[in-house]
């Protein structure tokens, strides 16, 4: 292993296949503990962590292919440094309307709508800008939900934007959380953007691992396979409170069997919206 | 006026666990498009399939939006799934690592089907037990 290669965060094996044992090629590969696969010509970049990687040297791919007849060459072992891929997409953020008193907005815009509230959002890599209808759809459920001195949890904060709004709309106390690295930083540089450190706290924490203390209100814009298993205990959460959970990053065809886990560990839906593809919904703690 | 297309990718990615770490980061990154949208669906839209590769093919616009479609699963990879294996035969000539039925070939070939340049399921088939002889698994009769 070079020391460029144990330096890096990320390694890309590139290798040589012949176009048409791609599917095979990537069968054999799947033993490995890879983060993806991106298809060229002839050519399969092959991305790994780089801790993950160390194992894997020129002669193992070669031992794991050489039973096979799919002719394989390794180009290139490439150490890729972390950045902010979506920079690009981010520098063409506009301002977008949540609703009538909310806007998010990058903070190098000027042309912003007038509006009650504006959040100053710049992603860096983390979800939550406004632009994805599960964002819209729980800023609008935030602000019908927000009692001025409420506690809330915002599960999957990513930029952190759903915390700040809450915070913004007269929360007590916010904890944000995101199990991502990039989140931390770009979380914590937001809330200091608008001005809430004294009410959101941040913390980089696994879902099924915090323990979640009490609160009047859970924001978790997740995933159906991180919500189903969780919804038991965001109900003990609200156990004190009867309060609401808001849930969003659903897909319609999940509607069902969301709104019945829900139900089945003690809730009681309030709503459910759609938006395109997404839904969001409140639970009412019974 | 219709957005015109610019081009397209293909990414092989674990059900449910995408992030904006490579490939997917510099893929979209490179292109101007919004990864984060893209992680967002991807996860959504696959979680139940376990740790399962699944192959996503991105088509991108001129105004930078995107659709993907998602494939199945590499053939080699429906066949471990389906028979418990961690892997194929390091030697599949001599070491025989497991047996897949004639029915388990055919639902393998049926789920492939629609990604496979044929035009029958027998001839399906016919490569789900190719792909399964180059793994070192048997065929039961």
């Amino acid at each position: 292993m070079t020391s460029a290669i144990l330096e890096a965060d990320y390694v890309n094996l590139r290798l040589g296949v012949p176009e048409e044992r791609f599917d095979d090629a990537v069968g054999i590969l799947s033993s490995l503990p890879l983060l993806g696969v991106e298809e060229r010509f002839d050519e399969l970049v092959i991305s790994f962590k780089s801790a993950d990687f160390a194992e894997i040297t020129p002669e193992r791919i070669h031992i794991l292919f050489e039973s096979s007849d799919i002719p394989v060459e390794v180009l290139q072992i490439e150490p890729v440094k972390a950045q902010n891929w979506n920079v690009e997409f981010e520098k063409s953020l506009q301002p977008v309307t949540v609703s009538e008193r909310v806007v998010i907005a990058p903070s190098w815009s000027d042309d912003v709508p007038k509006a009650g509230i504006v959040l100053r959002i710049d992603p860096k890599m983390s979800f939550g800008t406004g632009y994805h209808p599960t964002t819209r759809m729980m800023c609008r459920f935030i602000e019908q939900y927000v009692r001025s001195g409420s506690r809330w949890i915002d599960a999957g904060t990513g930029t952190g934007v759903l915390a700040i709004l809450a915070a913004k709309l007269g929360a007590a106390k916010v904890l944000a959380f995101d199990n991502d690295e990039w989140a931390a930083e770009n979380c914590a540089e937001n809330i200091g953007r608008n001005s809430v450190e004294a009410v959101v706290e941040y913390m980089q924490a696994d879902i099924f691992t915090l323990e979640l203390p009490a609160a009047d209100c859970i924001a978790a814009n997740l995933y159906r396979n991180l919500l189903l298993p969780t919804f038991p205990r965001f109900r003990q959460s609200l156990d004190e409170s009867g309060g609401i959970l808001l849930v969003s990053g659903v897909l319609v065809y999940d509607r069902d069997e969301i709104c019945a886990a829900a139900e089945a560990a003690g809730f009681r839906t309030l709503a459910v919206e759609s938006e395109g593809e997404w839904i969001a919904a409140v639970f009412e703690a019974e | 006026m219709a957005k015109k297309v610019m081009g397209s990718f293909k990414l092989q990615l674990k059900a449910g666990a995408a992030t904006m770490a490579p490939p997917v980061g510099p893929a979209f990154g490179q292109r101007g498009l919004n990864g984060m949208e893209f992680v967002k669906q991807f996860n959504a839209k696959t979680a139940q399939e376990g740790d399962t590769i699944i192959p996503a093919v991105i088509t991108f616009y001129s105004d930078k939006s995107f659709t993907f479609i998602l494939k199945s699963p590499p053939m080699a990879v429906l066949i471990q799934k389906k028979l418990g294996l961690p892997r194929g035969s390091a030697e599949p000539n001599k070491a025989k690592v497991g047996k897949l039925t004639v029915a388990q070939a055919e639902e393998i070939a049926k789920k492939k089907m629609a990604d496979l340049n044929c035009d029958s399921l027998e001839s399906a088939i016919s490569m789900v037990k190719g792909t399964a002889r180059s793994m070192g698994v048997t065929l039961e009769d």
